[in-house]
């Protein structure tokens, strides 16, 4: 026996469920954008202080904006900062 | 296809199940990826500790090597404080600091490892290692001077060099008593305008031999540079003062700067009372370290063999602390540290023999800085051999020669001649991150 009302049942659920899987990949996109903005991050820091000239005791700071992807987060930036022995 | 009533709602698991699977996946990866993250941190703040370290060490050098008994300066001390103020700065705890090469001294490495938190209550650990990087090869004469206009008043010439009147009545006094003493003196250079150092510098791009316009001090017309007969160095170094010039740096026996300036009187009468300059006389003003007793060898095989006395004390401290009786692990003897192959080759009896050795480590290294032409270079010739400094170009990448010249540098009491000062890059104020396996090797 044919179930009439069952055609396109599978069709359907996939369809609803579109922005429910939209939602967690935009949500493992966005941490995956996080861990590497903050790799960047940690690599320009480094970068800035290795070098830097001064007397004494010497603080940098740098920050990276990350994309946001999730709607209503508004702008992301990454801020570090590191201290170096700057002579 | 027909569904079958047992087929509603198939979809459904299938996707949340999906869904779950790239969320927790998602997670999953972000944890990893914080602990990558952290690792980075930890790395960053190890490598801070450890240049910062580095260059804490590398400021306190020079009152180390000037002190007889070094450790009454505390120095490891104010290192550690220096490093443990950087991590806590950077987020990390400083959990250990080493001196790799503490056997030697001065030490001109440091190692540490930090720890910083990481994810889930885990404690990330990193290590980093800094060494004082050898003088890739400042000029001397760069060493204060520049700044000032250059001289601009008359010249006058003595051996075809032109200099201040000032300077050449001096010098006049000073030859006419280097001759009373059976000693000629030769100027081999003397005032060079900023244009001809351009030129120089424009012939030899090269700041290890020569300094950049405008930074050399034969630009105030001050400065000569004298060659002579046998032992005008040695008559110089012992009288010089004596007419207001000083030697102006340790390695250059040759460079002789006139105190009072180009503005001092030139009509100096005969009787006129020598210029009283505070220095001391070669044998005395070498490092206290010294033994009395190898001064007067130190002095004259240095002289003997073109090289700066300084420096040769400094190679024979650093090669066996003045112990005429070392004997290295790889087989290196005496207060030179010839290897016996070595020591055949250059016709030494005894290695043992200070008044065989030193002579011949002047020579040795007076050779090298001749085939160099740089103290550095000659240093690492010393060490490695010349056919590794031919090989790489300048100081091979080895640990053990790089720590030997900087240590070398760093007793011959200019902190300048350890590396270029705030040079930036990556490894800035003569202090360069080691790769941790470069030393482990």
């Amino acid at each position: 026996m044919r179930c009439r009302r069952c055609d396109g049942q599978a069709s359907v659920e996939a369809i609803a469920l579109v922005p429910l899987m939209v939602a967690v990949v935009l949500l493992v996109w966005q941490l995956a954008v996080l861990v590497r903005g903050s790799l960047i991050a940690q690599e320009q820091v480094r970068a800035m202080a290795l070098p830097t000239r001064g007397a004494g005791t010497v603080e940098v700071r740098t920050s990276v904006r990350v994309p946001t992807l999730l709607p209503g987060i508004g702008t992301l930036r990454i801020p570090v900062r590191a201290v170096v022995y700057g002579r | 296809m027909t569904p079958r009533p047992g087929q509603r709602g198939q979809a459904l698991p299938i996707v949340v199940m999906l869904g779950a699977v790239i969320l927790f996946g998602g997670i999953g990866i972000f944890w990893l990826g914080r602990a990558h993250a952290a690792k980075a941190q930890a790395q960053t703040a190890a490598d801070l500790t450890a240049i910062s370290a580095g260059r804490r060490l590398r400021e306190l050098l020079p009152q180390m090597v000037a002190e007889t008994g070094h450790e009454r300066l505390d120095w490891r001390s104010r290192v550690r404080a220096t490093a443990d103020r950087i991590a806590r700065g950077n987020g990390a705890q400083l959990v250990r600091l080493t001196w790799p090469d503490a056997h030697r001294w001065p030490p001109t490495t440091v190692q540490v490892t930090v720890a910083t938190a990481g994810p889930a209550g885990t404690r990330v650990l990193a290590g980093a290692r800094a060494a004082i990087a050898p003088g890739a090869g400042d000029l001397p004469e760069s060493v204060g001077a520049g700044g000032a206009g250059q001289y601009a008043g008359p010249l006058v010439y003595r051996d075809g060099k032109p200099t201040c009147p000032a300077v050449a009545a001096a010098f006049d006094r000073m030859d006419a008593a280097a001759h009373g003493a059976g000693v000629d003196l030769l100027v081999n250079s003397g005032f060079r305008s900023d244009a001809e150092q351009a030129v120089l510098f424009h012939r030899h791009p090269d700041p290890k031999w020569v300094a950049r316009p405008g930074h050399s001090r034969h630009r105030y017309a001050t400065e000569l540079d004298i060659a002579g007969t046998s032992g005008a160095w040695m008559w110089l170094a012992d009288h010089a003062t004596q007419f207001g010039f000083v030697q102006r740096y340790g390695w250059e026996p040759w460079h002789y700067g006139y105190l009072p300036g180009c503005g001092a009187a030139t009509a100096t009468p005969a009787a006129a009372q020598p210029i009283a300059v505070e220095l001391p006389s070669p044998v005395s003003g070498l490092p206290q370290w010294v033994p009395v007793a190898y001064r007067r060898t130190v002095i004259d095989s240095a002289m003997q063999g073109g090289v700066p006395p300084v420096v040769l004390a400094a190679l024979l401290q650093a090669e066996s602390g003045y112990n005429r009786w070392a004997v290295s692990p790889v087989g290196a003897q005496g207060i030179a540290q010839f290897m016996p192959a070595t020591a055949h080759g250059m016709g030494l009896r005894d290695p043992f023999d200070p008044a065989q050795a030193i002579p011949a480590a002047g020579r040795l290294l007076g050779g090298h800085l001749r085939t160099f032409g740089s103290i550095p270079l000659a240093l690492a010739a010393y060490n490695a051999g010349p056919g590794a400094v031919q090989r790489y170009g300048g100081i091979p990448p080895f640990a053990e020669t790089r720590a030997y010249v900087a240590r070398i540098m760093a007793l011959a009491g200019d902190p300048t001649m350890i590396g270029p000062v705030g040079t930036g890059g990556a490894v800035g104020s003569g202090v360069t991150l080691v790769r941790m396996g470069d030393l482990l090797a």
